[in-house]
């Protein structure tokens, strides 16, 4: 009874150890999209013109709005994963627990950190009709439609609530660049000259500077606009894999195995000495 | 190597707890599948043959049961994180107001992933205490108790003996059903044998406390109600504060407020009561279990294990691998060598005595 009883249990271990190797096996074979289109040229169907704004100026960086044309669909996490791409400022960080730590690397370390009574953390809002409403909704599953302006903004010492300070860029129209004949909100027309929207992917990256964070950016004019014109990026998993699956990878899935060889080994003597005990 | 003699109960509690707070540390998969290993790997060396140290088995079964709730769980309810879809779930819309609650939605890998690891993380915790409880007996633990705990007498046998009264009702339970010609396997005997399973062990651990209560089990002798209220008061703030205290301690994440000093209030505490009762009551211990070499070589092996945890914990961030994104995780050497020092406990604890042992030392004593 006891023999059966152990060889069941070194069974079980041993189902264990085989799935978590074949779920881990699985993190090899993540795949992304890869896409490039204009933000200011015509959208080809099932897609969307979006912006976002990303506030990092409490915590030294810049406040920056960028329009992108994603697919159809698109979630906020995607589409800030689509914004760091796209710039090249490192991927988003993000807690085991799936609570967003870092934009662009901003903060290096820690994640929700608790600070003057509160917690410093990125919140999330949403534009509507030139204001911005506390995002109350996971970004994971918000799924975005033509127009949509998305806000990030690192929040000091804050409660976590819709009394938390928004982005200091308005939600504005203005911040889609010209030619949009899906928009038919455009109020106006922004400095921007894209001419080379033909092939390579042209984003406009609206920047505004750390002496330039006033608390009520009404006026557009201390936004400064800048296109920046980006090489088609493959976005998203692919890149992000394949420059982690280097030698160390390998290294660790030696040591891995190595262990759990020792395991193996372990039970497979555990079930022996009972046997002979019995 | 020493005759064969039961391992001082202290020992293997403190080796084990150690090793559940070496799990607690890490959510890496590859040290807490070890952790499992050498915990069982030391229970099948140095268990007695009595009904409770076939209580590992049950404790893995259990793990496995909780690993499985928790996937459920992340499945359905869990928050929904970016990464790689594998299936979607139906997803309902909730009211703005419970926009923070999410049911069904796509189910990522990375969440996946992560609810696996702290299910693990949990699976492991309950083989070390799985394998406390199959290593040494819950009655002679309570006999080395220190008397200050004796004030919550019922209580604390309760705690010390349910776990191994379960196994042992859920043995006799299972025979029963077997000698009326009914399954003992199956979900259905499972859920029917629930309930006289726990029922069963929660009367015996409470028949012990009573018989250990009319025995003298926590007397007070003569001592006056003021003061008696008064050292049952301040042992009741000290175990709070040292079960704080020691929660504090295994949980990195705990505030620091929570760790040494809710224990130093604790042990003020109890100290505080033991002079409030004076020593008024004397004790005395029949055949006390000694605490000598081997003693020391268990405890020393899991502090070691835990302090090789806490070292890996300082150097890298190895102990909690990342699941967004998601990377293999690596194994961090210092814990794994830690964590074989932990197995030590199977060469160097002394042999526990069979019934054949017993007999020839009796028989030479005679």
């Amino acid at each position: 009874m006891l023999r059966a009883q152990v060889s069941r249990v070194c069974r079980a271990m041993a189902l264990c150890c085989v799935v978590v190797m074949a779920l881990m096996g699985l993190i090899a074979t993540t795949s992304g999209r890869a896409e490039a289109s204009s933000c200011s040229g015509p959208l080809s169907g099932g897609e969307i013109r979006v912006v976002i704004v990303v506030d990092a100026a409490d915590f030294g960086g810049g406040s920056s709005a960028i329009c992108l044309v994603v697919p159809t669909g698109t979630t906020g996490s995607q589409l800030l994963a689509r914004r760091s791409a796209e710039l090249g400022t490192g991927s988003v960080r993000y807690g085991s627990s799936g609570l967003l730590c870092a934009i662009d690397g901003l903060p290096a370390t820690g994640c929700g950190d608790h600070n003057a009574g509160g917690f410093d953390y990125w919140g999330y809002f949403i534009g509507r009709s030139g204001s911005w409403v506390y995002g109350n909704i996971n970004p994971f599953t918000r799924r975005l439609s033509d127009g949509d302006i998305e806000g990030w903004r690192y929040v000091r010492g804050g409660s976590g609530s819709a009394q938390d300070p928004a982005p200091r860029i308005t939600p504005s129209q203005s911040l889609f660049p010209a030619l949009a004949p899906n928009l038919p909100a455009v109020v106006e027309q922004p400095a921007v000259t894209s001419g080379n929207a033909s092939s390579s992917s042209s984003s406009t990256a609206i920047d505004v500077g750390r002496e330039a964070t006033s608390e009520s950016p009404e006026s557009p004019d201390v936004v400064s606009m800048a296109t920046t014109t980006l090489e088609p990026v493959a976005v998203e998993g692919i890149a992000l894999a394949s420059s982690r699956a280097s030698d160390s990878t390998i290294g660790r899935w030696i040591a891995i195995a190595a262990v759990f060889l020792l395991i193996a080994t372990m039970a497979g003597g555990a079930w022996i000495q009972t046997r002979r005990s019995r | 190597m020493t005759a064969p003699r039961l391992l001082h109960p202290g020992a293997w509690w403190l080796w084990a707890v150690a090793l559940a707070a070496c799990a607690l540390r890490t959510t890496n998969p590859v040290l807490l599948c070890l952790t499992i290993a050498v915990s069982g790997w030391v229970v099948v060396s140095r268990r007695t043959d009595v009904p409770w140290s076939r209580s590992f088995a049950s404790f893995l079964r259990l793990g496995l049961i909780v690993i499985v709730v928790r996937l459920v769980f992340q499945i359905l309810f869990g928050v929904r994180v970016s990464g790689t879809t594998l299936f979607s779930v139906p997803e309902v819309t909730l009211p703005s107001w419970a926009a923070g609650v999410s049911l069904g939605g796509p189910v990522t890998l990375e969440s996946l992933m992560a609810a696996l690891y702290q299910g693990l993380r949990l699976a492991t915790v309950l083989a070390c205490f799985g394998a406390a409880t199959s290593l040494c007996s819950p009655y002679r633990m309570l006999r080395a108790l220190p008397t200050v705990l004796y004030e919550a007498g019922v209580a604390v046998t309760v705690a010390f003996t349910f776990a191994p009264q379960a196994i042992v009702a859920s043995r006799q339970v299972r025979e029963a059903r077997r000698l009326r010609g009914r399954s003992d396997r199956g979900i259905r005997a499972w859920s029917a044998s629930a309930l006289p399973v726990l029922e069963g062990a929660l009367d015996r651990a409470v028949a012990l406390a009573a018989s250990m209560d009319s025995r003298g089990y926590g007397r007070r002798g003569g001592v006056s109600v003021s003061k008696r209220r008064r050292s049952v008061g301040l042992v009741l703030v000290g175990l709070v504060a040292i079960a704080i205290g020691s929660y504090g301690l295994l949980d990195p994440g705990a505030p620091a407020m929570f760790r040494i000093p809710a224990l130093a209030v604790g042990v003020v505490a109890l100290v505080g009561s033991l002079a409030a009762s004076g020593r008024s009551v004397e004790r005395t211990r029949y055949r006390p279990d000694p605490w000598v070499k081997p003693e020391w070589i268990v405890s020393l092996a899991g502090l070691i294990a835990l302090a090789s945890f806490v070292l890996a914990g300082r150097m890298s961030d190895a102990l909690t691998p990342s699941t967004n994104p998601l990377e293999v995780p690596a194994v961090p050497i210092v814990a794994v060598i830690g964590l074989l020092v932990a197995t030590l406990p199977a060469w160097f604890a002394p042999t526990p005595p069979t019934l054949a042992t017993v007999s020839t030392s009796m028989a030479v004593a005679a």
